[in-house]
């Protein structure tokens, strides 16, 4: 058996110098019966030192009131949901409204659903706002009560819809 | 009396049945398991990183991320092995983080005088009891020989070795075939011998 065996066997298991063929060679060659000792050594050393750490007595109480804090939802919320149908339902609206720019569609809409707002309208422009990677969408809600979103000015759709009423694709503006 | 009972219940569960108690809404399974595993964890942790207060901090958020996703977990293998898997992947970020930072730490400095041979080779004190390292230093000494290896030998080492692992769940944890996992050991092993001349 040669040293290297021997070796591979010790580092995977120290009880293997028990075993006959690896005791044989034990017994005839110095440096792997070093060796041999030196890894009971480790294992010794390695038993005695490990665990010394104990977690502080506040560390569980901490991690049960983070967890309460941020113990997840199993669905999304609401305000997520509420925010991704305005921008589609706005982007949604302002494609239509160039395409009536362009004379391919007559209609022009903008649709809004938001978490207590739900309505669509036919009276709203788009403006610059004081930052320009927002736009503020002016739209009259009721007669005399006009509302304003302020929106990226950047509004990507990734998915390609296909409606009897419009096509989106790709959109970015 | 009643509490208690249900309590004396839960700590008896295995850690497999404390995850689907806890889905079931038992908030008491997941202290279960933290008390469980919160020792073995931290120490864990710090053998990879050698920063006992970072430690603390990634063994917390290994435990919320395993209950953020304990729907997740299908029981296939050891609720341990997945843990393990978690805090692994929290300790390398960790590491890896360093290194872009560029930190350092003393414990860099500790390897820095240790790399290559050592300037001032400790003598070997196997035959002399008087002049024996006593066993903090010997701990020490590991302590740093064990973080100055590289972090493949590193991982599979503290798993196997300190925390008492089986080779398949140190492949599991690792990701690694079990024979990755026992050449690594072998040669960290080899490494830790020529590191720890002197003290073994």
């Amino acid at each position: 058996m040669s040293c290297e065996s021997v070796l591979k066997k010790l580092t995977e298991d120290l009880l293997s110098r028990f075993d006959e063929s690896v005791a044989a060679h034990l017994d005839e060659c110095s440096d792997c019966r070093s060796c041999c000792e030196d890894l009971v050594e480790l294992k010794y050393l390695v038993q005695s030192s490990s665990g010394k750490h104990r977690v502080p007595s506040e560390f569980e109480s901490e991690t049960l009131n983070r967890l309460a804090r941020e113990k997840p939802s199993r669905f999304p919320s609401f305000r997520l949901v509420a925010v991704c149908a305005t921008l589609l339902m706005v982007t949604v609206g302002i494609v239509y409204s160039w395409e009536d720019e362009t004379g391919i569609e007559e209609d022009r809409g903008l649709f809004i659903a938001a978490q207590d707002l739900q309505f669509e309208s036919d009276r709203f422009e788009i403006r610059p706002s004081a930052e320009a990677e927002f736009v503020e969408v002016v739209v009259e809600e009721t007669p005399g009560n006009t509302l304003i979103l302020r929106l990226p000015s950047v509004i990507e759709i990734r998915r390609t819809e296909v409606s009897e009423d419009y096509h989106i694709a790709d959109v970015s503006h | 009396m009643q509490n208690s009972v249900v309590a004396q219940q839960v700590l008896s569960l295995g850690d497999n049945a404390l995850v689907a108690a806890y889905l079931e809404g038992n908030e008491v399974a997941f202290e279960v398991l933290v008390q469980r595993y919160q020792n073995k964890l931290v120490n864990y942790i710090n053998g990879i990183t050698h920063d006992y207060d970072r430690s603390l901090d990634l063994c917390q958020d290994a435990f919320i991320r395993v209950f953020k996703n304990a729907h997740r977990y299908q029981g296939k293998y050891q609720f341990s092995t997945w843990l393990y898997r978690i805090a692994t992947n929290l300790a390398i970020d960790e590491l890896r983080r360093r290194e872009r930072k560029g930190r350092f730490f003393f414990y860099n400095v500790m390897d820095l005088f240790q790399s290559g041979e050592p300037s001032v080779p400790l003598p070997d004190c196997r035959h002399c009891p008087e002049k024996k390292l006593d066993q903090k230093e010997k701990a020490d000494r590991l302590e740093v020989a064990i973080g100055s290896l590289s972090e493949k030998y590193k991982l599979a080492f503290v798993l196997k070795e300190v925390q008492g692992l089986s080779y398949a769940e140190t492949s599991r944890v690792l990701n690694i075939s079990l024979g990755t996992v026992k050449s690594r050991i072998h040669r960290a092993k080899m490494l830790l011998r020529e590191k720890l001349a002197g003290v073994l």
